[in-house]
């Protein structure tokens, strides 16, 4: 009788540890979104108060009508999709060969992608800056959009994904007569699709998010991406934290969505293949 | 033996075979992979080797004079800025590798816990991602805010403060690691066969002893692995200083990258950025060692 209601006791406060570690937890890690939400309405949540007294909305109004946040957001749009696109083309050809083809000098250069994936992109960026200069193609959008495509990561993670594909597919395929590319198109990218989506939305996200690259190389101001833009504006003085907040809101907001649309695809991203950049 | 004498007949043996289709495949293994190989040549190769050239040279009124290993020497005995940013990097990348340890008591009890309604825990699990899809210009800006608070009567914020703020930066960093780390430990756990546990709950083990005797051990390895690659990427923390502190107050957060940074755009003395760049290379290269061993056992 008593063991019986300690045990329960028991369960008892382990559930209720548990709620209170789910919702401490859980406040954590969405508070910064709050903070955000709350301030572009008007709220001053420096001085600990969440819900403004009058939510103001001209915050985003004067963010949207900033002369130069259009550009910034198409100069996202654009960095995202092309290098996205970019650099998942050329790593599926690239990944492709380095899984099924057979060749001399295969091993080295794949030993050159491993060893350049592990060094952070950083620390690169000087050099390329100095090259792009001298290439004098500096400040324009070819030199902000194509090395960047260059991502040893995604050749690396598009190799796996080809070597988990068993041989004897292409081996029925090479016999009824297909040739390298109709049993890539055909059989080899069919079965690779739930990797290719993966990756493709991390890209995104990545590349949307992507601050150090455009901050080295955009010479010019029409270059800036948004969130370039809106840090540079975190650092002048005559803007209102509402207007700030509201960037920050719009900026975070496309991978936001991408993400709960897509969630089971991150989720299981990080589980297989322990994807991070 | 009858195919191989057919073949000895031909004239061909089969490595010759092998030699020709070898490199007969080579020339549609270099067209594939050209677009790949030259961008990643051009891009990816070359500046680091440029880099590592450039730094022995020091800009002198807008000429590079060669210097030797002059820049080194400075860097690393008369430098105390340096000094510092080596500190908050291994601080940085320290709290990195730390947080896979906590992933990996949040990923045990998360797996353990049976939730009633289970859309609880996939909604604890989708909000642990938020910091890797947000921007950190994003996070940065919240969180300044955040710590600006007044929580007490006479709370002072810390990111102001030299001596508080490199490891509110950290704290800061490891809680973005955080949630990547436990989803990949709860993953990871899962694997682990139900029946060890099973026969260790039969032997009258408690769970305390299943996680120290079972669970440890199994996913000991990809512990190690995971703590490194965190290290690494905590090298290269650039986002979270710059919107976070600016690398301030004085010098006391700034990391190597920001460092690096700083001497590119505002002391335009690109040799010494350099020679930062090619040592964060090296502090990541030994890393990159430590890593490569712990490949070989890295799972179970």
């Amino acid at each position: 009788m008593v063991s019986e209601l300690s045990k329960k006791i028991k369960t008892f406060l382990i559930n209720v540890i548990a709620d209170i570690g789910f919702i401490v937890g859980t406040i954590a890690y969405i508070i910064p979104f709050v903070i955000l939400l709350a301030a572009s309405l008007g709220a001053p949540v420096t001085a600990g108060r969440f819900i403004p007294s009058q939510p103001r909305f001209d915050g985003y109004i004067a963010i949207i009508s900033h002369p130069a946040f259009r550009l910034w957001i198409l100069n996202s749009i654009i960095f995202t999709v092309t290098v996205t696109t970019g650099s998942i083309i050329i790593s599926t050809l690239a990944g492709y060969v380095l899984s099924r083809l057979d060749f001399p000098g295969k091993g080295i250069i794949f030993w050159f992608i491993l060893g350049i994936m592990m060094i952070p992109g950083i620390v690169a960026y000087l050099p390329l800056y100095i090259l792009l200069s001298k290439m004098m193609i500096l400040g324009t959008y070819v030199a902000l959009l194509i090395p960047p495509m260059s991502s040893p990561y995604n050749v690396f993670m598009l190799k796996q994904a080809f070597d988990a594909i068993p041989r004897d597919y292409e081996e029925a395929a090479l016999i009824d007569g297909a040739g390298t590319f109709t049993i890539m198109f055909r059989i080899h990218l069919p079965i690779i699709r739930p990797v290719l989506t993966t990756l493709v939305l991390f890209n995104i996200v990545w590349n949307w998010n992507n601050f150090a690259w455009p901050l080295f190389i955009s010479a010019r101001t029409e270059l800036w991406n948004l969130p370039l833009g809106i840090w540079n504006l975190a650092w002048s003085y005559t803007v209102n934290f509402w207007n700030l907040a509201a960037g920050a809101v719009i900026l975070a907001t496309p991978p936001l969505i991408l993400y709960i649309i897509a969630i089971e695809y991150y989720l299981r991203g990080i589980a297989v293949t322990g994807l991070k950049k | 033996m009858y195919t191989l004498k057919e073949k000895e007949s031909k004239g061909t043996t089969y490595m010759q075979w092998l030699r020709i289709y070898r490199r007969k495949n080579l020339l549609k293994a270099l067209l594939l992979m050209s677009p790949f190989l030259t961008l990643f040549v051009l891009f990816s190769v070359t500046p680091i080797i440029q880099g590592i050239m450039l730094s022995v040279y020091r800009t002198v009124a807008w000429r590079e004079i060669y210097v030797g290993f002059r820049n080194y020497i400075d860097l690393f005995i008369r430098d105390e800025v340096f000094r510092i940013t080596v500190r908050n990097t291994l601080i940085y990348a320290g709290f990195s590798a730390l947080s896979m340890a906590f992933a990996l008591f949040l990923g045990w009890i998360l797996n353990m816990l049976i939730v009633k309604p289970p859309s609880v825990k996939k909604v604890f699990q989708a909000c642990l991602l938020v910091p890797m899809v947000v921007s950190w210009i994003s996070l940065g800006m919240a969180w300044n805010w955040f710590f600006a608070m007044p929580f007490t009567k006479n709370w002072k914020n810390p990111l102001p403060d030299p001596n508080l703020a490199p490891w509110i930066v950290a704290s800061l960093i490891m809680w973005s690691a955080l949630g990547f780390n436990t989803i990949l430990m709860m993953a990871s756990l899962r694997t682990i066969p139900r029946e060890y546990y099973e026969a260790a709950l039969i032997d009258g083990a408690s769970g305390t002893q299943m996680f120290i005797y079972i669970t440890l051990p199994l996913v000991k390895n990809l512990l190690a692995f995971m703590a490194v690659t965190g290290a690494i990427g905590a090298f290269a923390v650039f986002d979270q200083i710059a919107t976070l502190t600016g690398g301030g107050p004085g010098w006391s957060t700034a990391s190597m990258a920001w460092y690096m940074q700083r001497q590119v755009f505002y002391a335009l003395n690109y040799g010494y950025a350099a020679t930062i760049a090619v040592t964060l290379m090296s502090f990541v290269f030994i890393l990159s060692l430590i890593q490569y061993r712990l490949i070989y056992k890295r799972f179970v």
